[in-house]
């Protein structure tokens, strides 16, 4: 069962199934989770754009391996080529329906969590454009617009309780088709789903500025008092009952709990009390944009400012390419109760300075000022050269509004590296280890029970209350540590005792011929008070034997075999140089058949013959 | 001269015996923003009992909330309020890079030395379990920490280590990562599929959880990581991640397949963790090369057998002990115990 490396340093390894077909005949196996070490198993959000209208955007057609490649460089996936159609039957969960014109081609693209900015079709196509080097960067700018003409919104106090921030803007001239208004519908939702965590963080409300009236006024009121026609709706709703009414719609019902509870709800009226909406839930019949809209005004409320003004930057500059005046955006300025005012969009530039040496140092590939300055334009970062006294070349990287990604100078870096091509950096070389001695020892171990005839097996950490107390014989209670909110009901405890897993192993392969001798060695985790986290790892090892005799002399042979090649000697009771077994009173195994390891005068080790009445039956 | 010390010196494996953790290590530390969807419950298992943790290192903690919440050496921070009773939150570890991130922490409250690290142990996710997922499953982690490490190194390192999985071609795709940039995700060229698959994720951990620990401002750290499952069932072709770990692995074909493994792919060892890496001068294998053990090798799925157990027939024997008190590694000469051939171990199985 036992498949140990080899005791000298391995040869370059022949090729394996990575390097020739070896399991060409096995079908591929549906891929197991997400390899770690990323997004802790949260999967990056995906953008659906039609693919011609993608291809229109960036002046060229691709195969789809082309496009696949091309995502590739840039650092986004092509995760899915689909259609429609298709993804309709999917929904509805129907049957392939032969070979059909499925209609327009749908690709699939995952984006990296925190590019905003390409959570639309306008967005991506402008990054692979200038990726491509098709187009200059855009330069966006707010209106130049006199105070007085200047749209308002004023805050209420008591928003304070509930949903403090909001921020606004206006797109003006704007023409839609079916396809811009879907898609500026559609990055409001990923808004949502993503960076606004769904509506807790930040909700997005857009309106025809040309049915309502400024100012504005954002106000949080006791639900009763708000009365208005909701989107999609031809009554008029109280707030309270409008929220009962939504406990059955499958889209809104899992935002209610943002505002529920609270004894005032976020609202936002025009001049004239129209209510335009009720944050973070939804907005008012009455400004619903439609694709005649020709001026759009944006309020984003929020609990988090910062990713408010992400959030609004993300809409204004992504829709700003349809405007009248292109990447032109006007402004708004939002008043606070106590007096301070903000004029929002801030699409101000951040400059960052960052020295060339750090760049290349980083990439460890000598690049030329000028070329680091082309591959920064590629990707929509303007780099100025400037050369300080001590003759040390620096750049001063103008990150645009778009890209709130761009933390630290290790970001620009990064995108150096990406235009100038992962794989085409030059490795470098380095390798070798040490174990710690636990691990050593542990592995020492394991040789030795293989040897013996036992199979190692590998078992779950986590296991339910059950399997560790009344399976086995245990009063329950607080002892061992305890998962607040799983997902999985059998997962309740982390294991205290290798014993669980071992039984359930045998309990699966009932069938399996007797004699079953199996081990494993692993931790477990006891509450301890003197860790910082309140808990310990502790290294075990157990063996199971599993046959139609008693075997008691079985179990304690491998506990001598095992003492033996650790080098530890079998002693008196009482002599605290060596090891000895005396009387244990386990309640999992039989009385008077098991027993305690004794070693130094600490109880190390119990066995003993499982009491039938628990064990794997329960499992 | 760089080079020279990184083939010189060893791995060192990172102590990963503490599956519960806080989320300041698990994520704080990481720069990790609170808010991000990984911290929610539905991805990440907190605990009930012990809920939350009692001792942080209150200096370090406070310029980690200021990296997060202002920024500072140079970074624009997340901007937002953070949260003391967020990092308090205890959890199973989701990530081997929590023990990462104090060991690195470690490091910076000494004098500085170029470091290399591993590790290879358990790591939860709070998902639902089907035939590829798993709510707990093994990290395989190693990072290098010296001054003027390069994306270049990273790429050397990662060309040697997947070559001795048996993946010698590789490529690299842009990725995002909180706490590496630039971040690159492992790709390797499978030839019975024809396609390129995804194996592993690397990257240059952020200055903005460097600093804060107290690092200084050239070190930088190159660091990777891949699940032990992922390029196992791939390479033995295995479709149900339960017939490769945990208690419904089949007996009977653990035993069969390994031998059949052993014989006519003598290079399947490599994929085992004990074969990852190259040995050290005289010491033994480092892994866990028992995981090789439950490898099965059938289509057929296990009878999902939830509920349908019947006690076998027969007595049941366990024993259980401890082995980590270290009085008792103290005691024990490892120099003692024999030497074995695999040759013989083979004879054994």
């Amino acid at each position: 069962n036992y498949s140990p490396s080899s005791p000298t340093v391995p040869e370059p390894l022949p090729p394996s199934i990575f390097g020739s077909p070896v399991a060409s005949d096995h079908r591929p196996p549906p891929l197991p989770p997400p390899p770690i070490f990323s997004d802790s198993g949260v999967t990056m959000p995906t953008v659906s754009v039609g693919r011609d209208r993608l291809f229109e955007a960036l002046g060229r057609t691709y195969t789809d391996e082309e496009f696949d490649e091309l995502c590739f460089q840039f650092g986004i996936e092509l995760d899915d080529i689909t259609t429609e159609k298709a993804i309709q039957r999917k929904e509805k969960h129907l049957e392939e329906e032969g070979v059909e014109d499925d209609g327009e081609t749908i690709y699939k693209i995952e984006v990296p969590a925190n590019r905003y900015d390409l959570l639309c079709l306008e967005g991506l196509a402008q990054a692979l454009r200038i990726f491509n080097g098709l187009d200059p960067i855009p330069t966006y700018k707010v209106a130049n617009i006199g105070k007085e003409s200047m749209l308002e919104m004023r805050v209420k106090t008591e928003t304070s309780k509930i949903r403090p921030y909001v921020v606004c803007a206006v797109l003006r001239g704007v023409t839609f088709d079916e396809a811009k208004y879907n898609s500026f519908i559609e990055l409001q939702d990923r808004l949502h789903q993503n960076i606004c965590r769904r509506r807790t963080l930040v909700a997005i409300g857009t309106h025809d500025l040309d049915t309502i009236e400024g100012p504005f006024t954002y106000e949080a009121l006791p639900p009763a008092e708000i009365n208005f026609v909701p989107l999609k709706q031809t009554k008029n709703f109280r707030a309270d009952e409008l929220m009962e009414f939504y406990k059955s719609d499958l889209k809104l019902k899992k935002f209610l709990h943002i505002i529920e509870n609270s004894p005032v709800y976020p609202v936002i009226y025009d001049c004239k009390r129209t209510v335009l909406s009720l944050p973070p839930i939804i907005n008012g019949a009455h400004s619903a944009i439609s694709l005649k809209t020709k001026n759009v005004f944006i309020e984003c409320t929020a609990t988090d400012l910062t990713k408010a003004n992400i959030v609004l930057n993300t809409m204004v500059t992504m829709f700003s390419v349809y405007c009248e005046r292109k990447f032109e955006v006007e402004p708004v300025k939002v008043t606070y109760p106590d007096g301070r005012s903000y004029v929002c969009p801030d699409l101000s530039i951040y400059n960052m300075n960052v020295p060339l040496s750090y760049i290349t140092g980083i990439i460890g590939v000598q690049l030329p000022e000028d070329k680091v300055a082309s591959l920064l334009h590629k990707m929509q970062l303007r780099a100025e050269k400037s050369v300080s006294e001590d003759k040390e070349v620096k750049f001063v990287v103008s990150v645009p509004p778009t890209r709130s990604d761009v933390l630290h100078p290790c970001d620009v870096a990064e995108d150096v590296a990406i235009a100038y091509g992962y794989n085409e950096i030059p490795k470098r070389k380095p390798a070798s280890l040490n174990p710690l001695p636990l691990s050593q020892f542990s592995d020492l171990i394991r040789t030795e029970i293989a040897m013996t005839g036992y199979t190692e097996v590998l078992t779950w950490i986590l296991c339910s209350k059950k399997e560790i107390f009344s399976m086995l014989n245990r009063e329950e209670d607080n002892s061992a540590v305890t998962i607040a909110d799983s997902r999985t009901s059998e997962f309740e405890v982390v294991r205290p005792s290798l014993m669980p897993g071992l039984l359930r192993t045998v309990g699966h392969n009932k069938d399996h011929p007797k004699p079953i001798k199996i081990f494993e060695v692993g931790d477990i985790v006891l509450l301890d008070d003197t860790k910082d986290v309140g808990a310990v790892n502790r290294r075990h090892l157990a063996a199971l034997y599993c046959g139609a005799n008693s075997g008691f002399e079985l179990i304690h042979g491998l506990v001598d075999k095992i003492m033996e090649a650790t080098g530890t000697n079998f002693v008196s009771p009482g002599n605290s140089t060596g090891y000895y077994i005396e009387k244990s009173e386990e309640p999992a195994f039989l009385q008077g058949r098991q027993a305690n390891v004794i070693y130094g005068g600490k109880q190390i080790g119990t066995f003993g013959i499982v009491h039938p009445k628990f064990g794997p039956q329960g499992v | 001269m760089d080079l020279e010390i990184l083939c010189i010196e060893l791995f060192e494996e990172m102590p990963t015996n503490n599956y519960v953790e806080s989320s300041f290590w698990n994520f704080d530390a990481l720069f990790q923003p609170q808010q991000h969807p990984a911290r929610d419950s539905h991805d990440t298992f907190f605990l009930k009992v012990p809920s939350s943790t009692k001792m942080l290192p209150e200096d370090y903690v406070e310029r980690v909330k200021e990296i997060h919440e202002s920024g500072g050496y140079q970074s624009r921070g997340y901007g937002y309020d953070w949260k003391r009773e967020e990092a308090n939150k205890n959890l199973l570890r989701t990530h081997t890079t929590a023990v990462s991130s104090r060991m690195l922490y470690a490091l910076a409250q000494k004098p500085f030395a170029p470091k290399k690290y591993y590790s290879i142990d358990r790591v939860f996710r709070n998902e639902a379990v089907d035939r590829t997922h798993l709510a707990e499953f093994h990290q395989i982690e190693g990072l290098i920490c010296d001054r003027g490490l390069t994306l270049g190194d990273l790429i050397g390192v990662l060309h040697d280590f997947f070559s001795r999985l048996g993946m010698s071609k590789l490529r690299f795709k842009p990725a995002y990562n909180p706490y590496t940039e630039p971040s690159m995700e492992i790709f390797s060229y499978h030839e019975g599929f024809k396609k390129w698959v995804e194996v592993g994720n690397s990257g240059m951990f952020r200055p903005e959880m460097l600093l804060p620990m107290g690092l200084p401002e050239d070190v930088r750290v190159i660091a990777w990581g891949l699940s032990l499952e992922r390029p196992t069932m791939i390479l033995y072709g295995i479709d149900n991640i339960r017939d490769l770990f945990g208690p419904k692995v089949d007996l009977a074909e653990v035993v069969e397949y390994a031998f059949t493994a052993e014989f006519f792919e003598p290079v399947g060892a490599g994929i085992s963790a004990g074969g990852l890496f190259p040995l050290p001068p005289g010491g033994d294998s480092t892994g866990d090369p028992g995981v090789l053990g439950e490898l099965g090798d059938d289509d057929d799925e296990l009878p999902d057998g939830d509920g349908e157990i019947i006690a076998p027939d027969g007595d049941i024997l366990a024993g259980a002990g401890v082995f980590d008190s270290p009085e008792m590694l103290r005691e024990i000469p490892t120099g003692k115990l024999p030497e074995k051939s695999p040759e013989l171990k083979e004879e054994e199985v």
